[in-house]
């Protein structure tokens, strides 16, 4: 299946280096997904994340040549991605208070919504460097060596970034909640 | 306040953006060939072109150039001996001249000493 999947894009790649339009179509369409998360995520704006992701994908479709496998695809969207979004969020203005952002409309149910709005608030409040280290561990499943050659950055650095940030996160968390609490009863 | 690392997973799953995200992104490639053709077209000419092509154009220059070169090696042997001729030519006048200058000379002192 995944051999099969890997099989497709390879094909898709190839047929998009040489200009085959409906190819391109269709590797936008396996990894939108990812690309827009990671900014959506990253820069709590879905309008600017939109934009960042379309961007993303004409800057590939000028490198297409470059692109060797569907693995290098994935590494190389990721690595811009982050990368982008870091220099987009230095070049934001906060005249957009990211409490105020509403959720996107297409949210899955999730247990304790609660919980996981207030944790992406968190995770957006964060310092650049170590949201985009929590983004690619927790939503992309990365490990910490990928997070390092991703972000062009120690591995300690990535270890103990992480740690500090879920520190971070428990502690506002444990604020906001508590505040949440307070007013509700 | 405690939360699980499936918490925060769960809290970042991926989403999807607008369902017309792909017609955008490739309305916009559309739109930027149609700004920049001069810079797509040399990029399409580029898609023909092949390393061998490449290997073939240097043999041939390569070919040009050696027939070249042996040519105008050979055009300047051929100037080389005329030079060569002419000058063995005027040494042989000279010598020619000197040796009836002698002889001359020779005959003249013959008939005065008789």
């Amino acid at each position: 299946m995944v051999d099969d999947r890997e099989g497709r894009m390879q094909a898709a790649l190839e047929k998009a280096a040489l200009g085959d339009h409906l190819s391109f179509a269709e590797i936008v369409q396996q990894h939108q997904r990812m690309v827009f998360s990671i900014a959506w995520h990253f820069l709590r704006n879905r309008a600017l994340a939109e934009e960042v992701a379309q961007e993303i994908f004409l800057q590939l479709y000028q490198n297409l040549s470059s692109i060797q496998s569907p693995a290098h695809l994935t590494h190389w969207l990721r690595r811009v991605t982050a990368h982008r979004c870091i220099d987009q969020s230095r070049r934001l203005k906060p005249d957009v208070a990211l409490e105020e952002v509403p959720e996107p409309t297409a949210r899955m149910q999730m247990p304790d919504p609660l919980l996981h709005q207030q944790l992406r608030k968190s995770v957006a409040a964060l310092p650049e460097k170590w949201r985009m280290m929590v983004i690619l561990r927790y939503q992309e499943g990365l490990d910490l060596a990928e997070i390092s050659e991703l972000l062009d950055v120690p591995l300690n650095t990535v270890k103990s970034g992480l740690q500090r940030s879920l520190l971070e996160l428990r502690r506002k968390l444990t604020r906001r909640l508590g505040e949440v609490r307070y007013a509700l009863f | 306040m405690h939360f699980s690392d499936d918490d925060l997973r769960s809290a970042l799953e991926r989403k999807s953006p607008s369902p017309d995200f792909t017609q955008r992104v490739m309305a916009q490639i559309g739109k930027q060939q149609a700004k920049a053709p001069g810079k797509f077209a040399g990029l399409s000419i580029f898609r023909w072109w092949r390393p061998q092509w490449a290997v073939a154009t240097a043999l041939a220059a390569c070919l040009l150039l050696a027939l070249s070169w042996t040519q105008y090696h050979r055009y300047q042997q051929r100037v080389e001996a005329q030079n060569a001729r002419k000058q063995v030519v005027l040494a042989l006048r000279i010598t020619s001249e000197k040796v009836n200058g002698a002889l001359r000379q020779a005959l003249f002192a013959g008939k005065t000493n008789h």
